[in-house]
C-alpha cells in the first residue's frame, strides 16, 4: 500500500469524469425523416348516372337501380351511406361506383328525399391516408317523387312512310312514365322497346321488312300503364316470284321494292335450289339464277328477309313454282322406232310425236271392249301390241296407227286345262315374239304356263300342271326361257329351243331376271342372293349350249349393280334399252346409264325414279325430256 | 443502478489493493455492433407496414466505457478484472403534416470478467501486449412504437433483456510515464447471444424465425489511462 495523497486525488477525478461521461453518453435516437408531402387541395365532383334520363326531380316509375360514378375522377370511392328519407338503405361499391336500388312499389306517392355520402380517397399518400384515415367527404342530395297519375295523349297516328313503319303521337309535360313499344309479328311477341326519354314523341320501327305486325305504343308508369295508340298493318315487301326464262333457266326475281331496302337482306340457305348459303342486299329489283330442277319436280324456294341486327324479326317468304307435264300421266311406256311414245293411261292409250312432243292420236279401253286398264305387250320390233280383252281373248293392233285389230280367243284352252272343281279361270299374257308366238300364263284351278301360235290358233309347247312362270320367248321365237326355282340364292331357268314344231330344253342359266338381246343371240340374267344385296348381272351366248342339257350355261361377262346409292337411295329397277344398248339402272335419286357391251358407266341423270328409252327420260307424273 | 455500485466498487478496490506493480486503468473506446438480428426486426417491421418509413438510425458505431485492474503475475504477463459499458439503438421514422410514426430499439449492455495479458516485445518503453478478455454480458433492450395521426396517438413499449458470453482477443500497446500508465487497445469481441426476454416469457422472432438477440459482435479500440500501484 502507498499511493501518495495526490495519486489518490487524481484518481479520484478520473472516476468522476469516467462516471459523468458514463451516465450522459448513453445512445439515443435522435434523427428524424420530415416528409415534403403537402395536403390534398379540396376538390369539386360532379355524377355520371346509368340512367341517362336522370334529374332532380327524379320520377320514379318502376323498380330502377341507379348508380352513381364521379366524373372525371378515378379515385377510390372507400365507404358510402345512402339515406332515403334519413333512413339508411342498402347500397354497394361496385367498380368505383355506388350502386342502390329504389323501387316505387315499397314508397308512398309523393316526394321522398335522397342523401348520399362518399368518402373518397385523397391519394395523397400521407400517414393519415395510409391508416384510413384521410379521404374526401362528397354529399349530394336529391329528390324522388311517386306520381301515379298517368299522362293524356291526344293524338296517334302511324303508317309506312319511306319505307319504314313510323308512329308519332302527341307530346306531354308529364314525366312520371316510360314508353314501352310493344310488337307481335305473325303471333310472336318481340321484347319490348324501352323510351325513357318522355320527351320523345315519334318512333321509328327498325326491324319490321314486311307481313302482318301488331304494334302498341304505351306510357307506363307507378300504378299505370296508358295506351297511346295501337293498330295492325300488313305489307309485302316487294313482288317475289320464281320464273324461267328464255332459256329455261329458273330464276328467282323481284321488284317494286315496297320497304326501305337499308341494311335489308335476303338470305337463301343451301336447302333450296342454289350450290351454297346466300346472302344478297335487296335492292329495288334484281335477279339470281337458280339450279334447274330434276325432271317433273316442282320449285320451291324459301328464303328470310330481315334487316341486319333485326333476324328475329326476318319475314319468311316461299315461293313456288310447280312443274308443268308435258304428257298424260301414265302407267306404261313405249318408244317405238319411229320416235313416237305410247302411253297407257288408267282410261286410254296415247301416241306422241317426240319430235315436238305431240299428241297425235288417243285410243280408249272401252273402244276395244275393255272395261279397266291393263297392260300392253309390245312385240321386241314394236311392229305390234297386245293387250288382254275381255273374257277369253286377247287384242293385238298396230301401235304406230292405232288400227290393224286382230282378235285371238282362247277358250277352247280355258274348256281344256280348267280343273272341274275350279269356280273360275283366267289368263295373262307374258311376251311376244316378232314371228307370233305368245307366251301365256293360264289359271283354272291349277297353273299352267304355254308357248301359244297366235296365227296357227295352237299351244306348241304346255308346262306341267302348277307351273304359274310365264316364260320369256325370243324374239325370234327360237328360244324362251322358263324359271325353274325360286329360291333366292338358288335361282335358275331352263333354255327352250325350237326344233321343229316342238320345244326342247338345252341348257341351264342363273338368274331371277333375264331378257334377250336384240339380235337373239345372248341372254342377260339379273340376280340377287337376297334383296338386300347388288344385282348380279350376267351375259350367256346362246350358241354356246353345252352339251348336257341339263348341264348349265357358261356366261361370258358379270358386272355387279349396287343395290343402294346409299342413305336409303336403293335400286328401283333396271331396264335394257336396245336402242342404246344401255342398261338403264334407276335409284330413288338418279338414273344411272350403264354400257352393257363395256359395262361401263356413262351417264348419271339426277331424278326421282327415272325411266329411259331411246335417249329419253320420263317419269310417270308426266314429264319427258330429252337427255342432254 | 449499476452505475451506482460500479465506482465506489472501483474506488474501493483501487484503494485497498493497489501495490506498485499493479496497474488500475480507466477505458473509454469506440466499439461496432453486428447487431444482425436487431437489423432483421426492423426490415420485418418496415415491410409489414404500410407506413413509409425511413430507417435514420442503424445501430451505429458508439463509444464504450469501462476500465481494468490488472495484477503482475509474472515479468511478462498480468491478470486482472476488467468492465465495460456500451450502447447503440435503432430508428424508423416518418412524419409529414398528417402526423407521425416511429419505431425506436434501444440496447444497452454492461460486461464484466477476467483478463490475462503478456508482453510479445520485451521492451519496456514500448511494451505490446497480446491480451485475452473474456466476461458476462448483461444487455437491456427497450422497443418502443409510437403513431400519431390528428389528435390519436397509439403506443406500444417492450423491455426485454439478455445475457451473453463474450470473448475478446486482442492486442495493446502502454506507455509508462513516471506512475501514470496511457494504453492503446484493438481487439475483436466475440459473443455467445441469449435470446432477449421480456419477463422470461415473451420474445420475439424475425422473419427467418430466428429469436430476436443482441449481437454486439465487433471491433474494440480503446484508449485508458490510469496508475501503476
Amino acid at each position: 500500500m502507498g499511493i501518495r495523497l495526490k495519486e489518490l486525488g487524481v484518481l479520484l477525478i478520473c472516476t468522476l469524469i469516467i462516471g459523468l461521461l458514463f451516465h450522459q453518453c448513453t445512445f439515443e435516437p435522435h434523427h428524424e425523416f420530415i416528409s415534403p408531402r403537402k395536403a390534398p387541395e379540396p376538390i369539386s365532383v360532379s355524377f355520371i348516372i346509368n340512367d341517362p334520363t336522370f334529374n332532380d326531380p327524379y320520377y320514379l316509375v318502376a323498380p330502377t337501380r341507379l348508380i352513381f360514378k364521379l366524373k372525371d375522377l378515378n379515385n377510390t370511392i372507400i365507404s358510402s351511406e345512402i339515406t332515403l328519407n334519413g333512413r339508411s338503405i342498402d347500397s354497394e361499391i361496385y367498380r368505383n361506383g355506388v350502386e342502390f336500388g329504389l323501387n316505387p312499389h315499397l314508397m308512398a306517392i309523393g316526394s321522398h328525399s335522397i342523401s348520399m355520402t362518399f368518402n373518397v380517397d385523397t391519394k395523397s399518400g400521407s400517414l393519415a391516408n395510409r391508416l384510413g384515415a384521410e379521404y374526401y367527404v362528397i354529399k349530394q342530395t336529391f329528390t324522388v317523387i311517386i306520381d301515379p297519375t298517368p299522362p293524356v295523349f291526344n293524338s296517334f297516328e302511324a303508317g309506312m312512310e319511306n319505307g319504314y313503319l313510323q308512329m308519332k303521337w302527341s307530346g306531354t309535360d308529364k314525366t312520371n312514365f316510360v314508353y314501352k313499344i310493344k310488337r307481335t309479328h305473325y303471333g310472336r311477341s318481340l321484347s319490348d322497346t324501352l323510351i325513357q326519354d318522355t320527351r320523345i314523341n315519334h318512333y321509328i320501327e327498325p326491324g319490321y321488312v314486311g307481313g302482318e305486325i301488331h304494334y302498341q305504343v304505351v306510357a307506363s308508369g307507378v300504378g299505370f300503364e296508358s295506351v297511346v295508340g295501337s293498330g295492325t298493318i300488313e305489307h309485302t315487301p316487294a313482288d317475289f316470284q320464281i320464273a324461267k326464262n328464255d332459256e329455261g333457266v329458273p330464276q328467282f326475281m323481284w321488284s317494286n321494292t315496297y320497304i326501305n331496302p337499308e341494311k335489308v337482306q335476303i338470305y337463301i340457305s343451301d336447302n333450296n335450289p342454289v350450290k351454297n348459303d346466300l346472302r344478297i342486299p335487296l335492292s329495288p329489283s334484281g335477279s339470281i339464277d337458280l339450279d334447274v330442277p330434276t325432271l317433273g319436280n316442282d320449285m320451291r324456294l324459301y328464303f328470310d328477309l330481315y334487316r341486319t341486327g333485326y333476324f328475329s324479326q326476318r319475314l319468311q317468304v316461299h315461293l313456288y313454282l310447280p312443274a308443268i307435264p308435258n304428257i298424260k300421266p301414265f302407267v306404261q311406256f313405249e318408244i317405238l322406232n319411229e320416235n313416237k311414245l305410247i302411253l297407257v293411261t288408267d282410261e286410254k292409250i296415247y301416241r306422241y310425236n317426240l319430235k315436238d312432243i305431240i299428241l297425235e292420236d288417243s285410243l280408249s279401253f272401252a273402244e276395244l271392249g275393255i272395261n279397266s286398264s291393263r297392260q300392253i305387250v309390245f312385240t321386241p320390233d314394236k311392229s305390234k301390241a297386245y293387250i288382254w280383252g275381255n273374257s277369253f281373248t286377247f287384242i293385238g293392233f298396230d301401235p304406230l296407227a292405232f288400227d290393224k285389230f286382230t282378235y285371238h280367243d282362247v277358250e277352247f284352252i280355258s274348256k281344256e286345262l280348267t280343273e272341274p272343281s275350279a269356280r273360275w279361270s283366267s289368263f295373262s299374257l307374258g311376251s311376244f315374239s316378232n314371228t307370233g308366238l305368245a307366251s301365256l300364263s293360264f289359271f283354272g284351278g291349277v297353273y299352267y304356263t304355254m308357248i301359244f301360235d297366235i296365227e296357227k290358233g295352237i299351244i306348241t309347247w304346255l308346262s306341267p300342271k302348277g307351273d304359274g312362270i310365264v316364260p320369256i320367248i325370243s324374239g325370234d321365237g327360237k328360244y324362251f326361257i322358263k324359271k325353274i326355282a325360286s329360291i333366292f340364292e338358288d335361282e335358275k331357268a331352263k333354255i327352250f329351243k325350237r326344233e321343229n314344231e316342238t320345244f326342247n330344253i338345252i341348257g341351264e342359266i342363273e338368274g331371277s331376271d333375264y331378257i334377250f338381246n336384240p339380235d337373239n343371240t345372248k341372254i342377260i340374267s339379273f340376280s340377287k342372293i337376297s334383296p338386300y344385296h347388288d344385282l348380279n348381272t350376267k351375259f350367256y351366248n346362246l350358241l354356246e349350249e353345252p352339251q348336257d342339257p341339263s348341264n348349265s350355261y357358261i356366261f361370258s361377262k358379270y358386272v355387279t349393280i349396287p343395290n343402294s346409292l346409299g342413305n336409303s337411295d336403293g335400286l328401283r329397277r333396271i331396264t335394257y334399252d336396245p336402242y342404246t344398248n344401255y342398261f338403264a339402272i334407276t335409284y330413288d335419286s338418279a338414273l344411272k346409264l350403264m354400257n352393257a357391251s363395256t359395262l361401263k358407266y356413262e351417264k348419271s341423270i339426277p331424278g326421282f325414279r327415272l325411266d329411259f328409252s331411246n335417249n329419253y327420260i320420263l317419269r310417270p307424273s308426266g314429264f319427258i325430256e330429252a337427255v342432254k | 443502478m449499476k452505475k451506482l455500485i460500479f465506482i465506489p466498487l472501483l474506488f474501493l478496490i483501487t484503494s485497498v489493493m493497489a501495490q506498485e506493480s499493479n496497474t488500475l486503468l480507466f477505458r473509454v473506446g469506440i466499439g461496432t455492433y453486428s447487431m444482425k438480428s436487431q437489423k432483421k426486426f426492423q426490415q420485418d417491421y418496415l415491410r409489414s407496414s404500410k407506413i413509409p418509413f425511413v430507417n435514420v438510425h442503424n445501430f451505429p458505431a458508439f463509444p464504450t466505457f469501462g476500465g481494468s485492474f490488472g495484477i503482475r503475475i509474472s515479468p511478462s504477463a498480468s491478470l486482472g478484472l476488467w468492465a465495460e459499458y456500451a450502447s447503440t439503438g435503432g430508428r424508423l421514422h416518418y412524419k409529414d403534416y398528417s402526423g407521425h410514426a416511429v419505431l425506436d430499439q434501444v440496447l444497452k449492455t454492461f460486461q464484466i470478467g477476467p483478463f490475462i495479458q503478456y508482453n510479445i516485445n520485451n521492451s519496456t518503453t514500448w511494451p505490446v501486449y497480446l491480451t485475452l478478455h473474456s466476461s458476462v454480458a448483461n444487455t437491456n433492450e427497450n422497443i418502443r412504437s409510437e403513431i400519431k395521426v390528428g389528435n390519436q396517438t397509439v403506443k406500444e413499449s417492450y423491455k426485454l433483456n439478455s445475457l451473453n458470453y463474450t470473448l475478446r482477443p486482442g492486442f495493446m500497446m502502454s506507455r509508462q510515464v513516471s506512475a501514470m500508465v496511457f494504453q492503446l487497445g484493438i481487439g475483436t469481441e466475440l459473443q455467445l447471444h441469449g435470446t432477449l426476454k421480456e419477463n422470461k416469457d415473451l420474445y420475439f422472432k424475425t422473419s427467418d424465425g430466428k429469436e430476436l438477440v443482441a449481437q454486439w459482435d465487433g471491433l474494440r479500440l480503446t484508449f485508458g489511462i490510469g496508475f501503476k500501484l
